[in-house]
């Protein structure tokens, strides 16, 4: 039977001080699926990422999630909410504390909901830095020495802590080597596999969305202008916009000559 | 000298200082209020030494009376040294009233000090509560603060802490008066600290990694408690060592002017205003000792500040 | 100019509370002028109900306010109690005998300040600037007070300056270049003390300002372009730094007032200090909140004045 969508976005509309950042953003996600968020700067995609992670109330519409209305809840379940949607950020070396010592990092979620003892909660940081690639005997090393890659990771473990369905990757790639990259994408691929996570991918670079995502939604001043398969959008783009967009990265093929 | 080798011998060094004032009552050889009329003015004693005991003369027509000597005996009446009557051992002199300047300078570093303590202690613990909330908050409280803030420093810092306690009831006793100041000069003091944590405060209100933990559903309690006072603490410190210097000069004035602590209980500053004497005060300078013995303090937080400041902003 | 406007407002309503607060202050405050007199066994409470009546100190405080407002007004700044006249009239005196003071040792200060910041800033490392620096610290731990007080006993025990006052007895009958002389021979030792406590600050700030400018990018682009020192100096590096030290010299204008207290009341220099501590003592309100009201006001028009200034000279801000 066709269920429900997994994430259902319905007309989706944001203003800040009277002026519209996001308008009737629409769409919906199946479990387990990646979707790629693509557009310019300033088209609105970092909005539509918070009002999903719940950092900020949608001036109207609707956000669906496995069943229940985000946008109705009241504080307490919102809160409890916040369990299943995470929230990657573009910057590893500001998200995390660098006083901080990878296990506080990891498990500050745990700590903030009241989630088992000390002891227990070591035990799952523990757990979760190695299901990112991490040494757990790193767990008292401070953040200040971790790699911009190995803090991405830190980053992805302690949204995991809470078990989340829902990964939102705001520009989480932005700032890594290329070979990081690469380790990082595999990762969450292998996470997705493994867990069932679905993933919205908000990125400039194209290469990347066309590694993870398996659809692409196009956004320009606000709006959702295109939303396909990635191989078709990529294939038979038709929105200017997509186009210019994907002219963009074409003239930067990977050893940097103009196409 | 590496950073760190600075601040722990410039704390040391404070240490030692505000040590030796706090322990008066054990170093001092003669409670702060005992005069010996016979000898008022008297100059420092001369301390000799005969198979390395420490001893002293007596003192009789202005001048060493080696007829009768006074061994200098340790740990007596539970002070750490003291010479047995009628012999009198004033290692820094005596004043008008025959009173031991080195007790009494003891005594009064004790009161100096402690009141520049207490009240940084209190407009840095305002200073950090105040500033939080302002910056935390913003809104409508932040402006009242900062409204509140600006009308405080529109006044002239000294007249503002002269006019504050003299409008109070001026004939209280010394412990009132002591409590009394702390809270004036701390109560007016925490402007600026409040400012510069509300700065540290708002920006850090922003970092990503508050709003990750929000996104965890941290309360507010938790953001300030766990991740935005542990960035205030830079700040505090320097505070502190600007603040608590300036306000044991406050302290002396205040007393300096009669306005603080009062006889007999003895502060730097109303031993001070005993110097005035101008004309005693050449033929007896070791009346200048409390104004002399502040400048060691000084420098102590001074290279405190400075080290704590350079290294802040590397 | 609705810059200087807004902020010439922002400083008037700042006094108008400061002045408010101040009324409150005293209500709050236990007793007032006569409160003294309650300690006199011989006088009884009817008769200082009386007295309060007549000098209006039971008045409602809106009431008191508005008639306080309205003496500013005409000039009076209230009315003194322990003196029995206007405030005004006293003020002004003193309000010169203040400035002379601080006015002199300002401007001495900041002369001297200026050439030996931007000379330590210039040669900083050197064994001239690290004398400069442990000398300067040296100084700023030595409190004014001390001295003060050291001074005055040196200038009783030898008799080449005053101890204490503005003009020596007779002065009316000097001649006019006498009568400077003998000011400046009074002022010579409480501007040397203000001076010297004003020094190591400043000495700081330029140095700071300075070294920041030569440090600064443009500065090293300048200097491999190969402008002479003198005007890399003058028409580079001193625009550069002065925007601290605007404020920091606004700021000094503002302190004008207030500086000086604890040295007038030593050294026996009859301005504001003496006066305002007089007033206190004795719990004379009006005279108090003047000398008051006047200090806050120079330390706002400082503040306002380093604002403007900084407005005018930094593109920048005018940017914003």
């Amino acid at each position: 039977m066709a269920a429900d969508p997994f994430l259902s976005v319905r007309r989706l509309r944001k203003s800040f001080a009277g002026r519209p950042a996001i308008q009737d953003v629409t769409f919906s996600l199946e479990r387990g699926r990646t979707l790629g968020l693509v557009g310019p700067s300033g088209s609105g995609k970092s909005t539509v990422a918070r009002c999903l992670a719940l950092f900020e109330a949608p001036t109207s519409g609707e956000i669906w999630l496995d069943g229940r209305n985000l946008c109705a809840l009241n504080r307490r379940e919102r809160a409890a909410m916040r369990a299943e949607i995470q929230l990657i950020f573009q910057e590893p070396a500001s998200s995390l504390n660098p006083r901080f010592t990878a296990a506080q990092i990891v498990t500050e979620p745990l700590l903030i909901r009241r989630v088992g003892t000390s002891k227990t909660r070591l035990q799952r940081a523990a757990e979760s830095m190695e299901t990112v690639g991490l040494s757990r005997q790193a767990l008292q090393t401070p953040a200040l020495e971790f790699s911009g890659g190995e803090r991405q990771r830190l980053a992805i473990a302690r949204a995991l802590a809470l078990k989340p369905k829902l990964l939102i990757l705001d520009e989480s790639f932005a700032g890594l080597d290329l070979s990081v990259q690469a380790q990082v994408a595999n990762l969450l691929l292998d996470l997705q596999e493994r867990r069932g996570l679905t993933y919205i991918l908000i990125s400039h670079d194209l290469a990347l969305v066309w590694r993870l995502a398996a659809e692409i939604a196009v956004m320009d001043h606000g709006s959702i202008v295109e939303h396909a398969g990635v191989a078709d959008l990529l294939a038979r783009p038709q929105h200017p916009c997509t186009k210019e967009l994907l002219n963009a990265a074409q003239a930067l093929s990977l050893d940097g000559a103009p196409a | 000298m590496t950073r760190r080798t600075k601040i722990a011998a410039a704390l040391a060094f404070l240490g030692i200082l505000h040590g030796l004032a706090i322990f008066a009552g054990f170093l001092a050889p003669y409670p702060y209020a005992e005069q010996h009329r016979e000898f008022p003015y008297a100059p420092p004693t001369r301390i000799h030494f005969r198979h390395l005991r420490p001893f002293v003369y007596g003192w009789a027509e202005g001048r060493e009376d080696t007829t009768r000597s006074y061994p200098i005996q340790f740990l007596v009446h539970g002070r750490l040294f003291g010479v047995r009557e009628p012999g009198v051992v004033f290692l820094l002199g005596s004043d008008a009233y025959g009173r031991d300047l080195f007790s009494r300078l003891l005594y009064g570093g004790r009161v100096s000090l402690l009141t520049g303590l207490l009240a940084a202690f209190l407009s840095l613990g305002l200073g950090l509560a105040l500033g939080t909330v302002a910056g935390f908050h913003g809104g409508w409280l932040d402006q009242i603060l900062m409204r509140g803030g600006e009308l405080v420093m529109a006044l002239p810092w000294l007249y503002l802490l002269l006019a504050v306690r003299a409008f109070l009831p001026l004939h209280i006793t010394t412990v009132q008066a002591f409590f009394l100041l702390i809270i004036i000069i701390g109560g007016v003091g925490w402007v600026r600290p409040a400012r510069l944590i509300r700065g540290v405060v708002l920006s850090a209100r922003e970092r990503g990694f508050v709003l990750a933990a929000r996104g965890f559903g941290a309360s507010d309690a938790y953001l300030i408690r766990r991740h935005i006072l542990p960035l205030t603490l830079g700040v505090v410190l320097t505070q502190a060592t600007v603040l608590i210097p300036q306000y044991i000069l406050a302290e002396v004035a205040l007393s300096f002017l009669g306005l603080g602590v009062s006889e007999p209980v003895p502060s730097w500053g109303n031993m001070l205003a005993e110097a005035q004497q101008y004309h005693a005060l050449v033929a007896h300078p070791w009346m200048l000792a409390p104004g002399l013995a502040i400048i060691p303090v000084l420098l102590g937080y001074l290279l405190l500040a400075d080290t704590l400041l350079e290294s802040r902003s590397q | 100019m609705r810059y200087i406007g807004r902020r010439l407002l922002h400083g008037l309503l700042l006094l108008v509370g400061v002045s408010l607060l101040s009324f409150l202050f005293a209500d709050l405050a236990p007793g007032d002028y006569f409160s003294e007199l309650r300690t006199n066994p011989r006088v009884s409470a009817e008769t200082i109900a009386a007295l309060r009546a007549q000098s209006g100190l039971d008045r409602p405080l809106p009431v008191r306010y508005a008639a306080w407002v309205a003496s500013v007004l005409r000039g009076d700044f209230g009315y003194s109690l322990a003196y029995n006249s206007p405030v005004g009239p006293l003020l002004w005196g003193r309000v010169r005998a203040t400035l002379l003071l601080t006015g002199t040792a300002t401007l001495l200060a900041w002369l001297i300040a200026l050439p030996l910041g931007i000379w330590n800033a210039t040669a900083r490392g050197t064994w001239g600037d690290g004398v400069s620096k442990v000398v300067l610290s040296f100084l700023l731990a030595i409190p004014d007070l001390l001295l003060a007080i050291v001074f005055l006993m040196l200038a009783v025990e030898t008799g080449y300056f005053p101890a204490g006052g503005m003009v020596s007895a007779g002065w009316a009958s000097l001649s006019g270049p006498e009568r400077l002389r003998d000011v400046v021979w009074h002022l010579a030792l409480p501007v040397a003390v203000l001076v010297l406590g004003m020094l190591p600050t400043l000495v700081r700030h330029v140095r700071a300002s300075m070294a920041e400018a030569i440090d600064s990018p443009f500065a090293l682009s300048a200097r491999a372009q190969g402008i002479p020192r003198q005007r890399l100096l003058f028409r580079h590096l001193l625009p550069a730094a002065a925007n601290p030290l605007i404020s920091l010299f606004g700021f000094s204008l503002g302190t004008l007032l207030s500086a000086s207290l604890l040295i007038e009341v030593v050294m026996g220099w009859p301005g504001l200090g003496p006066l305002f501590l007089e007033a206190i003592m004795a719990r004379d309100f009006a005279l108090a909140l003047a000398v008051v009201m006047l200090s806050a006001s120079f330390l706002v028009a400082g503040n306002l004045l380093a604002d403007i200034l900084l407005y005018r000279m930094d593109p920048r801000i005018r940017m914003k």
